[in-house]
């Protein structure tokens, strides 16, 4: 359709600069809109804030080093939870992968976890492991498991029963087959849970950080708002937006860098 | 071992086996305390709980069906909002390679802000009723079904669309006959997707300031100390998501009885 529609700025400049100048135009688009609806009083002032008066905040939030304080915190929190989910879902999802009987058995639960939200279980999970960290840290362990795991035996069922023979046939030693064969060729596909998994438990950390808030850029927003200042909380929200982007990117690289540097066209494998 | 005859039996009758072992399991070891029977209470509990939730309500009297009904209206409001607004919205923008570059940045955006991070903002600006929760679940599936739908058009195969114009279609007829038909089954997983997101935003936003709605009930029956309501509640909200999700395949099958989907 670009032939057909639309002007093809991309003979006049480098693509960068063409997607500089939309991102600052979208970035403008924004700002017009958001001021108007602050000018309009869509909702009374103190609601909602205007740009600048958020940059302030954050410009504060910021010097202050609280800013930073939180998102240690909640990146520390994230990481640990994300960890754990991804190392019992790639080993499970191996299992699952390789031992038809393992599957049978596990497919049901993994099947029922996969229909209930994740936050479906603060509840529970309070009930389980109580208000501090261990329940915010199963929640999003939780999260990360269910897509990883699925991803790990969908990559392993699907690999090619040839590399195994001719792996066995050359005498592969088990442990070798494992890391070598196994992982290597489920690889791509356990590339995609793991971005997937990452996704959604940064989409639940929040939620997972209302449990009782005691730290982190959850307890920031709560806090912000029993005290009435929306500014922190829209800064709160923004800001986990391009946290969010930043760490999918990071992630991104590392799986391309460590995980999938011998795969070709892994870069469209991943997106 | 008994799994090792179940090798050859099939994958649904190996399923069935699976979970009846697993409930016996669940049952034997909360019967025994091996498992706390508050932690975890057994299946044969849960079973009355679900009964008695259908037939008595927890609480005040609020049955498992009026729960059902808050929070499936909640849901079905806010995801109709979303779709209406982003199905055709995504269209303009896959279609136009302009308004692709102007509002890609910002649907990557919208789509990168947590949901749930907004329910403050929310309930600040339309209060704790039902608004604030139908706005946040048409928020959160918003920028996921814009996002499926954008891409969905953008990649239309330009093999079919070369076709269509060596034939000498108008572009509205490649639009009306090639474009939006190739575009169907992408849309509908972003519908899918964007449902699922809808739930997940809702059993949380339920736990703030509502006693109906799943994800009240749940909420308030922990602070009753009632897991087992808190898993039969769990469980409802699995089914009902499964469900529409279901109810949303057969419509796809009916509107492209031509396209198989792949799982």
């Amino acid at each position: 359709m670009a032939q057909t529609i639309g002007i093809n700025m991309s003979i006049r400049f480098p693509p960068f600069v063409q997607r500089l100048f939309f991102l600052a135009a979208a970035a403008a688009l924004i700002l017009a809109l958001w001021s108007a609806m602050v000018a309009i009083r869509f909702v009374p002032e103190n609601l909602l804030p205007g740009p600048a008066a958020v940059m302030q905040a954050g410009w504060q939030e910021a010097v202050s080093g609280r800013l930073l304080v939180s998102t240690e915190i909640s990146m520390l929190r994230l990481c640990s939870g994300f960890a754990i989910g991804a190392a019992i879902g790639v080993v499970l999802g191996i299992l699952m992968g390789l031992a038809p009987v393992v599957r049978m058995a596990l497919a049901p639960i993994v099947e029922l976890l996969r229909t209930i939200p994740p936050l479906a279980w603060i509840p529970l999970a309070i009930i389980w492991f109580g208000i501090g960290e261990a329940s915010k840290l199963f929640l999003i362990a939780l999260t990360a498991f269910i897509p990883i795991v699925i991803a790990t035996d969908r990559g392993v069922k699907q690999i090619d029963p040839v590399l195994m023979r001719a792996a066995r046939s050359l005498d592969v030693p088990s442990h070798r087959m494992m890391t070598g064969v196994v992982l290597k060729a489920a690889m791509p596909d356990i590339a995609t849970g793991l971005r997937l998994g990452w996704t959604l438990s940064f989409a639940i950390l929040v939620g997972a950080e209302m449990i009782a808030a005691d730290a982190g850029i959850g307890h920031m927003l709560m806090r912000a708002m029993n005290v009435g200042r929306f500014d922190i909380v829209i800064l709160g929200i923004l800001f986990l937006g391009v946290l969010s982007i930043a760490t999918d990117a990071i992630l991104t690289f590392l799986i391309a860098r460590f995980l999938l540097h011998w795969h070709m066209g892994s870069d469209k494998e991943v997106q | 071992m008994a799994m090792r005859s179940s090798k050859g039996l099939s994958i649904a009758s190996g399923s069935v086996i699976a979970v009846a072992a697993w409930l016996l399991l669940w049952e034997t070891a909360s019967r025994l305390e091996l498992l706390d029977p508050f932690l975890a209470p057994p299946p044969s509990v849960l079973f009355t709980t679900a009964w008695e939730l259908v037939t008595e309500g927890f609480p005040d009297g609020i049955t498992m069906q009026g729960h059902v009904v808050a929070t499936l209206g909640r849901v079905l409001i806010g995801f109709g909002v979303a779709a209406a607004l982003a199905i055709p919205l995504g269209i303009a923008v896959g279609y136009m390679p302009t308004l692709e570059l102007l509002f890609g940045s910002i649907i990557t955006f919208g789509r990168s802000i947590a949901a749930i991070s907004v329910l403050p903002l929310f309930v600040a600006w339309f209060g704790i009723g039902e608004m604030s929760k139908i706005l946040l679940i048409a928020f959160a599936a918003f920028w996921i079904i814009i996002t499926y739908t954008a891409s969905s058009v953008k990649f239309v195969d330009p093999m079919l669309l070369r076709a269509a114009r060596s034939m000498d279609a108008g572009e509205g007829t490649i639009f009306r006959s090639v474009v939006l038909p190739a575009a169907l089954p992408r849309i509908f997983t972003g519908l899918k997707v964007g449902l699922s997101v809808a739930f997940l935003v809702i059993a949380a936003a339920e736990m703030v300031a509502t006693v109906k709605g799943l994800g009240a009930l749940i909420q308030e029956a922990r602070t009753s100390f009632r897991t087992d309501i808190t898993m039969v509640g769990m469980l409802a909200i699995g089914v009902i998501g499964y469900l529409t999700s279901k109810l949303l395949d057969v419509l796809a099958g009916r509107l492209m009885p031509w396209h198989r989907p792949s799982e």
